[in-house]
This record gives structure tokens, C-alpha cells and sequence, in this order.
């Protein structure tokens, strides 16, 4: 299965209007986590959504960098999931949550080292066989590097995507924060990666601190997003795109209209390749 | 430096600020490495104390902001998450305020985040069908002394010594919340979801004994044995059935 147009993250503030109107969204992306519970109002809703859209899976606790293994208990919760919903795929980070059993319930920073990347490598074939699929991998957002780091981020995540054979969620967003939080080139960054791997797109707002930015999702989309977004859009074509709300969230007839501009970023930017 | 280690001290300073990983995060301007830190740090903490509030609302009202984040904060010291999915993370709470200073002073903090939490987990336990009055009416009335019961997953008793129900619901209805005030003596408060929404009321004496023993697998009659301590003896049939009637229609009682 596949899926293509413009989508949002389903938040449980917006259930109900999902369901009693006709949103302009082509499918909605659910936060895995959320519905790893028994029953109830989360996995009632998310059945009478995805029974209207499609729907992608998008987890937070993989913690695919940790020196700990994958979770096999975790993954076979993930794939039940999956087998009940058929998402068109399932999504995680680029990034370790804990180590040593606990959970610090953040998408913290690798170290970009030779070490890292043969054991993301060897994470990432792992948790594709538990779950019997391909992954994509999502960039996050980043406030420190370390000083161990032999390579770039994007060097990085474009060895893990190659060498494992998993794709990736670009968040152009988290690209456009660390940037600033770095002192890097955001499009410096998207030339560099595969493009055909990259298989979904994230953009969201962010808070600016003065001397550096907060991945917060709780804002509308800047216009030095939309700009990178619109690059994005000319290196890699009609990518699968979304926005993310986690805070401040309004109504959802406001997230649709910015998920307009999205839209015509991106039908300018091909017809400009075109 | 090995990647384990490093996690291990970035965990660490997550969890208690302790400075081993300094040297290795990168100095960049604008940022300090000390800043840069921080922020994780900072993050940490406001995240897990969020999940708390969202978990805990009534407590978070009646502490108020400074002495809830004051809890939270404890309580993330000690506990630090072991929870895939941040809405487990606060199941120790009500524990760790029963026996911390200064909240063991006043029980009834421990005990709201008791209801709290178990309403949390009301919301989404397991689903099941729920039977009807007319289903149980199937089994002819010789046969219900064997009769059992199961109960719906959502299913949970509280044994309350406060007025913590009364401050919940004042709570809820955006009123003011009564004074702490102790029971003569504890009061049992049966929990369920029906039809997706959360529901609680109190139980008396003879509804908690019938409820103990039915959802320990307890056969009707042996049920019915139990009340006759609490009923006359001629009026134990009628009243049992009556309270597994009422059971069938809050939809606590699904198929064995
Ligand atoms: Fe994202």
C-alpha cells in the first residue's frame, strides 16, 4: 500500500471533527505509542478514522541508537498494531531515548562516529524483521553535537538509509532548527541525501529562543520552513507531506488551511521542474 | 569514549545534572555547552512533569503550580521512567506521595492521585461486549447458584478513607473543593467505562462484599453465603440478584 497527497498528525483534540465533517486531509499520521493501550476511546477512534483515510504509524520510544537491544516485546506490540490497521508504513527517529533500561522520554542526539552507525545499522536490520517491513527514519531536532563526531548529521543519516536499506521521514522543519542551533546549511544537508529514499515529509512550527530555536510544534510554520520546504520540493519531487501540532493546537480547519500552503508550494514547485 | 558510556552520562545528566558529559559536547557559538545541556535538561524535566498534569489534574488544582511541580519534581528524581509510552509514566505517584514528606501529612493527596490514576486506567483498559439483564435471564433460576461473573477489564474498587470523591467531582464541575475531611470509616468505589466514557459511585457494605467475592470467581450462591452476616436470611436471593442486575445494566458484567 501506498500513500500520497497531504496529511496531518492525529491528535485526539480533533476526533470528533475529523468524523463529522469532510477534512481536506489524504491521511492522517497516528503517534504509535498512543494507541499501544488495550482499549477504549484511542483505539475506538483511530478504527472509525482509519475506516474513512489512510494512515501511517509514527513511534517515539524505538530509541534506535541506544547501546540497549530493540525492544522485541515493544516491536511485537507495534506489529499487532500494524496488522490491525495496515498503516501504509511505520516511522521512527534517528536518535536514542535511554539507555540501561530507562526512558527519558526525549529524541536525544547521536554522536556521528563509526561506532554509532554500525550499531544503528545493525538496530535498524533487527527491528525490520520483527516488524516484517521496511522503516523510514526521521531526522530530529538537535541542541548539541558531540566532540567524538566524525561526520555530518546528514552524512550520517544518509549512510544508516543506505547501509541498513531503510528509508526516510524528512522533517524539514528539524533540519531548518538544527541549522540555526549548528551553524549549518539547511539545503547543504538536503542535497546530500538519497533522494529516493526519502519516502515522507514533516514540517512544523518551532519557538525562537533569540540564539537558538525549540523543535515545540506549537506554532504555525515559519516562512524559512516554507522556504526549505519549496527546496525540498524541487530536489525530491511530490514527496507524501504533513503537518505536525502537539501544543497550542487549533481547531482543525486551521491545521487544514495551512496543510493549503503545503499544497501550493508544492503544485509551484513542480511545475517549475516540470 | 564508548557510545554506552557517553549515553550513560548524558542520561545522567538528565536525570541529576551531574557534569561527566560535559567535555564532550562540542563548543559552538552562540551556545555554551552548558546551555546546550540545559536545554535537554530543562526539557526533560517539563516533559515528565506535563505527563503528570495531564494524568493528574485534580491533584495539579488542589497543590497548585508550585507545590504540584515541587512533587513532580521529587517524584521524576526518584522514579526516573522505565515506561515505553509516557502516559504509564505516573503509576508510582500516588505510592511515593502516601510515604514522602511533606504529602504523607495529608493523606488524602496520595489518595485523589489513587482515583486519578485509576481512572486513567478506566479510560483504556481492554474492551469487551457487556451483557445484558435479558442475558442473564438465559440461565434458569436452578442453575444460578453456579452461576459466575466476569467483569469488564475496566473494572476497578478503591477502598477510600477521605472525601476524596467529593473534592474530585466538585473539581470536575469547576466548583470549589470541600475541606479534607475523614470518613467515619472507609468507603469502597467501584470504577468502569461504559460506552466509552468513565463513570465511579460508592458502593455500601453489602455491595462491596457481593463485589469482592463475585469478581474473585465466586459462584452466585457462594456470593449470597457471604451476605449473611449483612442481610436476613430471606432477603439475600432477592437483594443479590438485584445488585447483579444493576451490574448488567452499567455494563460492568461481559460474557465468561
Ligand atoms: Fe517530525
Amino acid at each position: 500500500m501506498n500513500i500520497s497527497g497531504f496529511g496531518l498528525g492525529l491528535r485526539p483534540d480533533h476526533y470528533e471533527a475529523i468524523l463529522s465533517g469532510s477534512p481536506a486531509v489524504d491521511w492522517f499520521e497516528a503517534i504509535t505509542e498512543n494507541y499501544l493501550v488495550p482499549g477504549g476511546k484511542p483505539l475506538h477512534f483511530l478504527q472509525r478514522i482509519r475506516e474513512r483515510f489512510d494512515l501511517v504509524l509514527h513511534g517515539v520510544s524505538l530509541s534506535i541508537g541506544s547501546v540497549d537491544p530493540p525492544d522485541l516485546t515493544y516491536l511485537a506490540g507495534v506489529r499487532q498494531l500494524a496488522d490491525r490497521f495496515e498503516p501504509a508504513w511505520i516511522s521512527d527517529h534517528l536518535c536514542w531515548t535511554g539507555v540501561d533500561g530507562l526512558n527519558a522520554h526525549d529524541l536525544l542526539p547521536l554522536p556521528y562516529t563509526q561506532e554509532a552507525l554500525t550499531l544503528v545499522v545493525d538496530h535498524v536490520g533487527r527491528v525490520q524483521d520483527a516488524l516484517g517491513r521496511q522503516i523510514l527514519l526521521e531526522n530530529v531536532s538537535s541542541y548539541l553535537t558531540f566532540t567524538s563526531s566524525q561526520m555530518s548529521e546528514w552524512e550520517f543519516l544518509s549512510e544508516v538509509a543506505q547501509r541498513a536499506d531503510c528509508a526516510i521521514l524528512l522533517d524539514v522543519n528539524n533540519v531548518y532548527v538544527s541549522s540555526v542551533n549548528h551553524g549549518f546549511d539547511p539545503l547543504q544537508y538536503l542535497r546530500a541525501l538519497p533522494a529516493a529514499r526519502i519516502r515522507q515529509i514533516h514540517l512544523a512550527g518551532h519557538s525562537n529562543n533569540g540564539d537558538h530555536l525549540i523543535d515545540t510544534h506549537d506554532a504555525p510554520i515559519v516562512t524559512e520552513v516554507w522556504n526549505l520546504y519549496a527546496d525540498a520540493v524541487a530536489l525530491f519531487g511530490a514527496i507524501p507531506t504533513m503537518i505536525e501540532r502537539d501544543d497550542n493546537i487549533p481547531p482543525l480547519a486551521e491545521l487544514t488551511a495551512e496543510l493549503d500552503i503545503a499544497r501550493r508550494i508544492s503544485r509551484a514547485g513542480l511545475t517549475k521542474v516540470a | 569514549m564508548p557510545l554506552h558510556r557517553l549515553q550513560q552520562d548524558l542520561q545522567a545528566h538528565l536525570l541529576n545534572g551531574s557534569v561527566e558529559i560535559l567535555p564532550h559536547i562540542a563548543q559552538a557559538p552562540p551556545l555554551s555547552p552548558q546551555s546546550r545541556l540545559a536545554i535537554y535538561r530543562n526539557a526533560y524535566v517539563s516533559r515528565l512533569t506535563e505527563a503528570l498534569r495531564s494524568s493528574f489534574g485534580k491533584l495539579h488544582q488542589v497543590l497548585g503550580d508550585e507545590v504540584f511541580a515541587a512533587a513532580a519534581a521529587a517524584f521524576i528524581a526518584e522514579r526516573p521512567s522505565r515506561t515505553r509510552s509516557i502516559r504509564w509514566f505516573g503509576h508510582h505517584l500516588a505510592d511515593f506521595l502516601a510515604r514522602t514528606a511533606p504529602y504523607e501529612a495529608q493523606p488524602i493527596v496520595a489518595e485523589l492521585a489513587r482515583v486519578e490514576w485509576a481512572l486513567t486506567e478506566v479510560f483504556d483498559a481492554g474492551d469487551a461486549s457487556s451483557l445484558r439483564r435479558e442475558d442473564l435471564l438465559q440461565t434458569a433460576p436452578q442453575h444460578w447458584g453456579e452461576l459466575t461473573f466476569t467483569f469488564h477489564p475496566s473494572v476497578r474498587t478503591l477502598s477510600l478513607a477521605w472525601n476524596t470523591t467529593a473534592v474530585w467531582q466538585s473539581l470536575d464541575a469547576g466548583l470549589t473543593a470541600p475541606a479534607p475531611q475523614k470518613s467515619a470509616a472507609a468507603v469502597t468505589w467501584l470504577l468502569w467505562r461504559q460506552n466509552l466514557q468513565n463513570h465511579f459511585r460508592s458502593v455500601d457494605a453489602v455491595e462491596a462484599t457481593a463485589l469482592a467475592w463475585a469478581m474473585d470467581g465466586a459462584p452466585f450462591a457462594q456470593v449470597c453465603e457471604q451476605l449473611r452476616h449483612l442481610l436476613a436470611e430471606e432477603q439475600i436471593p432477592m437483594q443479590a440478584a438485584a445488585l447483579v442486575a444493576a451490574w448488567a445494566d452499567s455494563g460492568i458484567l461481559i460474557m465468561g
